[in-house]
């Protein structure tokens, strides 16, 4: 998956030069939790967060299987 | 928390139903009205970065296209590692921007609410609140430190367990070599547990090095908060991960801070201490009374 909303990755260029690995401890453990950790429809209750936790175990699990997609954007 | 999410709840109930539904991701709050520094920073979905006022309190926000973020898509995104990975960057960069202009509550990444009005309702709702962390963020950043340490040479050098389990297979030190009777189960067992002993004390020698230089810093810290560590394999580093902390220090000592940090590693014993940050206050979105 190389397109987000229309906009190449790679034109993204990072900004800021921080490991993925130490934006992702803060971006998803870190910040203002508004209600906690639940996954509903935006049709039946206004509020939706997202609890990304497992996701990021899984992502560290492929990467130390040998995945290469995002090796590159962890220095 | 429990109260604070039951207070929430029934506000939701009085709230009226939206008659639209949109998207608004939030990126954080901060006092400061001016916001020049987001002209231009492409957002998490490629929209126009905006702020929203209630009273004293700005909040950073972004419109989503309610097509590309249903909940499913949004879900969807944040699954794939390349997307994830391209949204925590673009949300970072916008509050990086917004902590450039004072001080900034950046929220969870993917929180998202469905209309303005109830973006509103939260900054009023929660004004005191937020107000009281931002006044105890003034001044204030959040500083990463991750070290590494060798578990071998930290048994060598600092290791306190018998001889016995020192020497290579768990030969006594100085003791004759085994004897052809000794390769037998007894001195098998022997060899076993010796070597046993000698991984827990890696083990704790290796906790404890983090530990020293986390106790030293959260010292010299207004608060400190412990993130896992991290898989040896997602930094290539060298070692074992023994400190994934983060540190909210005065901005203006920042650097004596970092100086600490590697003088309190390298009598820690540790082989490694990494440096990361300022950080926007991730970390520290609890709060003082956390």
């Amino acid at each position: 998956m190389s397109a987000f909303a229309g906009v190449e990755v790679a034109a993204r260029t990072p900004r800021t030069h921080v490991a993925l690995v130490d934006l992702l401890d803060r971006v998803l453990a870190g910040g203002v939790v508004i209600a906690g950790d639940v996954t509903l429809s935006i049709a039946e209750v206004e509020l939706v967060r997202i609890s990304l936790r497992a996701l990021v175990v899984s992502i560290r699990a492929d990467m130390a299987a040998g995945g290469h997609a995002i090796d590159e954007e962890l220095m | 928390m429990t109260t604070r999410a039951g207070a929430e709840r029934m506000h939701d109930a009085a709230a009226p139903t939206p008659a639209a539904q949109e998207a608004i991701w939030l990126y954080a709050i901060t006092h400061s009205r001016d916001q020049a520094g987001l002209a231009g920073l492409p957002g998490v979905g490629g929209g126009q970065i905006r702020t929203l006022q209630s009273g004293p309190l700005t909040a950073v926000v972004e419109s989503l296209d309610p097509g590309k973020f249903s909940a499913e898509g949004l879900q969807g995104r944040l699954s794939d590692p390349a997307e994830l990975g391209v949204i925590a960057r673009c949300h970072h960069d916008v509050v990086v921007a917004v902590a450039a202009e004072g001080p900034t509550l950046p929220f969870r990444l993917a929180t998202v609410y469905v209309t303005d009005d109830r973006v509103h309702s939260l900054l009023s709702l929660r004004k005191d609140e937020f107000c009281h962390k931002l006044d105890w963020l003034a001044g204030r950043t959040e500083c990463g430190i991750k070290a590494w340490a060798d578990p071998d040479f930290l048994f060598t050098e600092r290791g306190t367990t018998e001889p016995a389990a020192r020497g290579p297979g768990g030969r006594p030190a100085g003791g004759e070599p085994p004897g052809p009777a000794e390769q037998s189960g007894s001195a098998y067992l022997f060899r076993r547990r010796a070597e046993l002993a000698a991984r827990v004390e890696r083990q704790r020698l290796a906790a404890r090095c983090g530990q020293e230089i986390h106790t030293a810093l959260e010292r010299l810290a207004a608060a400190a908060h412990l993130h896992p560590t991290q898989d040896p394999r997602s930094d290539g580093e060298e070692g074992l991960m023994v400190l994934n902390a983060a540190y909210l220090v005065e901005s203006a000592l920042l650097s004596e801070f970092a100086d600490a940090a590697q003088a309190v590693g390298a009598e820690a014993g540790a082989l490694k201490v990494d440096v990361t940050g300022p950080w926007p206050a991730y970390s520290f979105a609890d709060g003082p009374d956390a």
